[in-house]
């Protein structure tokens, strides 16, 4: 059985490399699968998820995150994303990740960017709204294709839907992010 | 605004979305109804000539209500969550993440404990951090306090030089009592431990929240059997049931007490879990007693809001100041 999280941050506190073979044992998988999704390549998702423990085990401490899991995903995340970007700097490629971010485009008019830290802070948190607001299901859904960017027929297959229910109930969060977010005063 | 930003804001949503994006799917069930329909059908369909009863989820016998709330605070985004701040900019509380006193190492817990709570000194102890950019170790010597009614085994408290005054809760990590007595004593828990929420799971469904469970019932039915020995290396099956659990002197709020189905009872109090067998039945029994004989509610969150408030928790805790993302609270005096 795994180590609890509690036992890892606790290892990671002790600078005991112990944390990075139980963080890779218990949670390798999952990162690797969060960085393959953006990069769509094997041999830098493996990189990248080698970069989100090696991030951790700087950031731990002075941070205790509350959940392990959440903060090595949104590590993985990032690093991925920032390696996207660099690969893409001129234009978006073509792959699944693509499809990802041309479907959040719809919600927005790429108008002014959110440069300060703290509007981008204020979108973060009214997003977190709108996603408390709708049924459990539904912020799964949502979660699995824009956290994780997972490919709509592996979302269809994982909650017992056809693809073609999945990108509906998608769009439809979408439609309804995109009105809360105005309604709200946000310049999309 | 672009795809981009909004793909990196929505990277900032709630641990608890996260958590739940890869949890598996609840999968909709047939009303009972329409499942001793299909059963029946398949029944004759098949030929088998026998009445197939279908199984029904259980639920708790004393049944249970939806209850709409405010959904729970939201535990605020990490942003840029590998942005490690420079030593310089750290406080000591934040920069000092071990103390040594005695032999033993201690940990942090960002706690400023209240002035009433802190007893005699024991004598000067080594902080000691690392300055995560350059890599250099650096020590600071402080006085070390004892905490009211904590065996020093388990916490101490210690104070900054530059900080005269104020004593912060460290923790000794690798504190393993032997006995659930042992436990109990060492941290006073009979003055010191408060319950709130009780959260009986039925796996992807949601939990069912009792808000009526007083500690008491907790102490008579759990934690009675002080003989019962700590094994540090056991593996609890699945969580049926979850207390809420709070030490607020040493800065543990929300923690949990869990019971298994294979009969442990488990706690990530203090800094590592201690797993005590408790056996089956008293397990089941606790189970049973709490879903029968008192009310069960299925939470429905509303939207953003205070977190449900727990039995006995207003304002427990005190908070003093926010600084660098961490906060630092202050421990209520003793009561």
């Amino acid at each position: 059985m795994a180590m609890h999280d509690d036992e890892i941050v606790r290892l990671f506190w002790e600078r005991r490399e112990e944390a990075l073979r139980e963080t890779q044992e218990k949670y390798g998988r999952y990162c690797q699968g969060i960085a393959k999704n953006i990069l769509e390549n094997d041999q830098d998702a493996e990189e990248c998820t080698n970069d989100a423990l090696m991030k951790a085990w700087e950031s731990i401490p002075p941070e205790r995150p509350a959940s392990l899991k959440a903060y090595l995903g949104r590590i993985t995340r990032n690093l991925s994303f920032n390696l996207y970007r660099k690969a893409h700097a001129n234009k978006r490629g073509g792959g699944a990740f693509t499809a990802v971010l041309d479907e959040l485009a719809e919600c927005v008019a790429g108008g002014v960017e959110p440069e300060e830290e703290w509007a981008k802070k204020e979108l973060a948190e009214a997003i977190n709204d709108y996603l408390a607001g709708l049924p459990k299901d539904r912020r799964q859904l949502f979660a699995a294709r824009y956290f994780y960017a997972d490919e709509i027929p592996v979302i269809a297959r994982r909650f017992g839907i056809r693809e073609n229910t999945a990108s509906v109930r998608l769009a439809r969060l979408r439609k309804g992010l995109r009105e809360y977010l105005t309604e709200r005063g946000f310049h999309l | 605004m672009r795809a981009e930003d909004l793909f990196e804001a929505i990277g900032q949503m709630d641990d608890r979305f996260v958590e739940e994006g890869r949890e598996a799917p609840a999968v909709k069930k047939m009303t009972w109804k329409k499942a001793l329909a299909a059963a029946a059908a398949l029944a004759i369909v098949a030929g088998l000539g026998i009445w197939a009863v279908p199984k029904i989820t259980p639920k708790p016998a004393g049944g249970y209500i939806e209850k709409h709330v405010p959904a729970p605070e939201l535990n605020g985004d990490i942003p840029e969550i590998y942005r490690v701040p420079h030593w310089e900019d750290m406080r000591d509380v934040q920069r000092y993440v071990s103390l040594s006193f005695d032999g033993k190492e201690y940990v942090t817990k960002l706690i400023l404990v209240h002035a009433e709570n802190v007893g005699a000194e024991l004598g000067a102890g080594t902080f000691a951090g690392q300055d995560n950019y350059t890599d250099e170790i650096h020590t600071l010597e402080g006085r070390v306090f004892e905490v009211k009614g904590v065996n020093t085994e388990a916490a101490v408290c210690a104070e900054f030089p530059d900080e005269l005054g104020r004593a912060y809760a460290y923790i000794n990590a690798m504190y393993t009592p032997a006995t659930l007595g042992q436990f109990i004593d060492d941290l006073n828990l009979r003055e010191t431990l408060s319950t709130g929420l009780v959260y009986v799971k039925r796996g992807a469904e949601p939990d069912v929240v009792y808000e009526d469970i007083g500690t008491e019932m907790v102490w008579q039915q759990l934690l009675s059997d002080a003989a019962l020995a700590n094994e540090p290396e056991a593996n609890p099956g699945p969580a049926v049931l979850s207390i809420s659990a709070n030490i607020d002197l040493l800065g543990y709020h929300n923690h949990t007490i869990t019971l298994t189905e294979d009969g442990y009872l488990w706690t990530n109090l203090l800094e590592s879990g201690k797993y005590f067998f408790i056996g089956r039945e008293k397990v089941q029994a606790f189970v049973k007693e709490v879903t029968e004989n008192h009310q069960g509610y299925i939470y429905i969150y509303d939207d953003a809001g205070e977190p449900v408030p727990e039995a006995g928790e207003e304002s427990r805790v005190a908070e003093t100041g926010v600084e660098e993302g961490v906060t630092v609270v202050q421990t209520a005096p003793a009561e």
